[in-house]
């Protein structure tokens, strides 16, 4: 598993990395004129070489409008994280879905965060994209969406009964496979209040009281990170 | 109270039965668009934004705005709102903050928390719960706008975008807007781009409500004067300097160039190489110098580690006498001294937000910078004598061994000093003086070498192998002063003056095979030795052209190659044998007398 660090500017490689990105045997770097061949093919929708690697990140400022929706296209059909960073973001912004895609500062892409992030692809584990946005801050980071969502839709369920509100069916929590509980959290949670809920299966009905109790985890998790 | 949710599709008071949709504004930041930019196309003039705000009376905000709960961008929004003066008395709304955190714990984990602590922000549950309380502190009258902007904005603080490596970058486009404000030019397009970051980028925003940006002095700054080539090296030309740099040079008599390269994506050797080959190219009289070229320079290195350093560095060995003004970010005055040691002669420093509180402040900087180009520029003369000292010091004057090699050292010591002095004139004109004379010792030494001349009561000139006799016992002299110079002569025995311009007029006559001793200038230098420099009168100071003339005089005194045989035949003959005796007897018999 590798990733593909798609830059023209090499020297700001050099420059901003914390670390000696070369030597890292699951980095490929592509620069020079392989860079210019690359988003040449990448132009023409010819992506077969980008197969090998489980992350792409890409110099944004670089590329064409054509080869950045070629890329997202490509990525969004593997299933493979997108990192486009550049110089003018001032803020990063990660979204899971449909496909993993981060917008970042190229100083902070090139931080200590990427170190961390490599670490998946040395152990083979799916990229995680947090990790190269907010460094050791990923699991807190996981922990504060996932404990936002279930304490929205519980929420949300107790405006029904309090001002006779109407919601979406789709918004509440029914079975296990609603609270998106991941492998990862599954391990972060693994406390007696909740390891028994946790052991569900995907169609498997939860009840509130259940819910209340992973949210209770989610808390405790939450607090432990800080 | 008219209110307004502003949320991502991610709370439960998103419910039509608390905030109707008229009352909801959703959050949706293009993925490929910088925050900033979006929530500024939001919050513009006639943004959806701005007008649902200035429609409200208080505004409920969730704390993330984003699928990844921790970016937080409730709270970069509450920011722009608070700083954006587009939403002029409304920029001040009371804003309840939506999180199910505590204020303790975003306070812990985000970024930039402190608008927390400030006045007309509140923090509710993301509940029906901390909806109530919110309705319960408005019946209570507890919920109340920010009162004191002043106290706001002493209280927060903003990091800085990553790709702003430091307080430098900052201070460049800061510096290049009031600057181009004071100038009249910042509605020309090439501003834009440092006006879209002003505007746009919530840093500059809280930076411009800082240290705003008032009615900025406009007043009838002075001319550049005098003439010469500068050459501009900053890595940002083109954001704006170049532009301002063009707007001043233009209509004066100075030619003015920018290095227009890309330094990006090139190593700090290759933009050494650049700018160094450049200088060669141009040859300029006054290089404008930025000291961070390279990203490298931000990364803590010592001053005398950064590309700009190098450069000056190399510029002097080039050629001391070029101006080169250190034109920085850096306000260390470590630095300076630093780069005062490598011959740095000017520095400008850029202006930064804080320093511009004072409303008169960028004009005075602006008038400060002209000054220091124009001193920069007198003192290009500096270029000129280097120069033409090291032509004099490459040629080849026939002298041999160990004369050669003390002349030589000599030569070299004489013209450092003199250089060094010159280079005080800026302060002190009095040094031009001082510099004259140190120059006229050059001429002394060479006349009073060996292999030149020699002896007193018969003074000879020596040319090629032989000599000549210019002077017998005292009295013969084969060379006379009349009108200010002296001329060949047969027998003059009129007492002549054996001093500096005596020997000197006689190797320009014999050595030099001239008619007489006016010849490049020397009677000129001579009189300005005794008649000017010498005194110390405030009256009395030497100028850079008489500095220029003499180091004329003794480019074409000691060169080898302007050696003349023409005039050999006219010195004195020395006595015959007889002769000789036939004055010993004249000698004896008078004192027997």
């Amino acid at each position: 598993m590798k990733l593909v660090i798609i830059e023209d500017r090499i020297n700001r490689l050099e420059q901003f990395a914390t670390f000696d990105l070369k030597r890292e045997k699951n980095v490929a770097v592509v620069s020079g004129q392989g860079f210019t061949k690359l988003t040449t093919e990448i132009e023409k929708k010819q992506m077969g070489f980008l197969d090998e690697f489980a992350s792409i990140a890409c110099h944004q400022s670089a590329i064409s409008v054509d080869v950045r929706d070629n890329l997202k296209t490509y990525c969004k059909d593997k299933n493979i994280g997108l990192i486009f960073f550049s110089g003018g973001i001032t803020s990063s912004i990660f979204v899971d879905n449909p496909f993993p895609y981060l917008y970042i500062n190229s100083k902070d892409f090139y931080s200590d965060h990427l170190k961390l992030f490599l670490e998946d692809f040395e152990s083979g584990a799916k990229p995680n994209l947090l990790k190269l946005q907010f460094g050791q801050n990923w699991k807190l980071a996981t922990l504060l969406s996932l404990r936002n969502d279930i304490n929205s839709a519980l929420q949300k369920e107790s405006l029904i009964d309090e001002i006779g509100e109407e919601i979406d069916e789709n918004e509440r929590i029914k079975r296990f496979e609603d609270l998106k509980v991941t492998a990862f959290l599954k391990n972060e949670l693994s406390d007696e209040e909740s390891k028994a809920i946790l052991d569900k299966g995907d169609y498997d009905p939860v009840s509130k009281d259940e819910v209340h109790k992973i949210l209770n985890s989610i808390k405790r998790a939450i607090i432990q990170l800080i | 109270m008219k209110k307004l949710l502003i949320h991502a599709n991610n709370t439960p008071l998103n419910a039509e039965k608390l905030f109707p949709l008229a009352e909801q504004f959703v959050f949706e930041v293009d993925l490929d668009k910088d925050v900033d930019h979006y929530i500024h196309e939001i919050l513009a003039e006639k943004g959806k934004l701005t007008e649902l705000i200035t429609a409200s009376d208080i505004l409920y905000i969730k704390v993330a705005l984003s699928a990844n709960y921790l970016e937080y961008f409730g709270l970069r929004l509450i920011y722009h709102i608070r700083l954006s003066p587009v939403l002029k008395e409304k920029a001040k709304i009371p804003i309840c903050l939506i999180a199910e955190e505590t204020v303790q714990f975003i306070g812990a984990t985000a970024i930039d928390p402190l608008i927390l602590f400030t006045q007309g922000i509140y923090h509710i549950k993301d509940s029906l719960k901390g909806y109530q309380q919110s309705e319960e502190w408005i019946r209570q009258g507890i919920i109340r706008p920010l009162i004191d902007p002043a106290l706001f904005l002493s209280k927060i603080n903003l990091t800085a975008p990553a790709s702003y490596r430091s307080h430098h970058s900052i201070t460049n486009e800061w510096s290049i807007l009031r600057w181009a404000e004071v100038l009249g030019i910042s509605g020309q397009p090439d501003f834009q781009n440092v006006k879209t970051n002003i505007e746009k980028l919530l840093y500059y925003k809280f930076l411009t409500q800082k240290f705003p940006i008032k009615q900025v002095h406009q007043p009838k700054l002075e001319q550049i004067k005098g003439k010469g080539k500068v050459l501009y090296i900053d890595d940002e030309w083109e954001k704006g300097w170049n532009i301002i740099f063009n707007k001043m040079f233009t209509g004066t008599g100075i030619s003015f160039q920018t290095l227009k390269k890309n330094f990006k994506d090139c190593k700090r050797t290759e933009i050494v190489e650049m700018c160094i080959t450049e200088v060669k190219n141009l040859d300029p009289d006054l290089v404008i110098l930025d000291l961070r070229l390279s990203d490298l320079d931000f990364e803590g290195l010592k001053c005398s580690e950064m590309t700009g350093c190098e450069i000056l560095k190399k510029i002097k060995k080039i050629n001391p006498g070029i101006q080169v003004v250190i034109f920085t970010a850096s306000n260390k005055v470590w630095n300076y001294s630093e780069l005062q040691v490598e011959g740095a002669d000017h520095f400008i420093l850029k202006e930064s937000p804080e320093l511009s509180i004072d409303e008169k402040y960028s004009a005075d900087t602006l008038e400060q910078l002209i000054k220091t180009i124009n001193q920069s520029l007198e003192m290009s003369f500096l270029k000129n004598v280097h120069n033409k000292m090291r032509n004099i010091t490459q040629l080849d004057t026939g002298l041999i061994g160990d004369e050669k090699k003390e002349f030589e050292a000599r030569l070299r010591l004489n013209f450092e000093t003199s250089f060094q002095m010159l280079k005080q004139t800026g302060d002190f004109k009095k040094y031009f003086n001082h510099a004259y004379l140190q120059l006229f010792q050059v001429i002394e030494d060479f006349a009073k070498l060996a292999s030149i001349s020699n002896g007193t009561d018969n003074f000879y000139v020596g040319v090629d192998n032989d000599e000549v006799l210019v002077l017998k016992d005292k009295v013969h002299s084969a060379i006379r002063f009349t009108n200010g110079k002296y001329d060949p002569t047969h027998n003059n025995q009129a007492a002549n003056h054996f001093n500096t311009n005596f020997i000197v007029s006689a190797i320009i006559i014999f050595r030099l095979g001239q008619p007489n001793s006016s010849y490049s200038n020397w009677t000129q230098v001579y009189r300005i030795r005794n008649e000017r420099a010498a005194h110390f009168n405030e009256a009395d100071k030497v100028d850079i052209d008489e500095i220029e003339m003499v180091l004329h005089f003794i480019y074409t005194f000691i060169d080898v190659k302007l050696k003349k045989s023409d005039n050999l035949l006219k010195g004195l003959k020395e006595d015959s044998i007889e002769d000789k005796i036939a004055q010993l007897k004249q000698n004896f018999q008078q004192r027997n007398a």
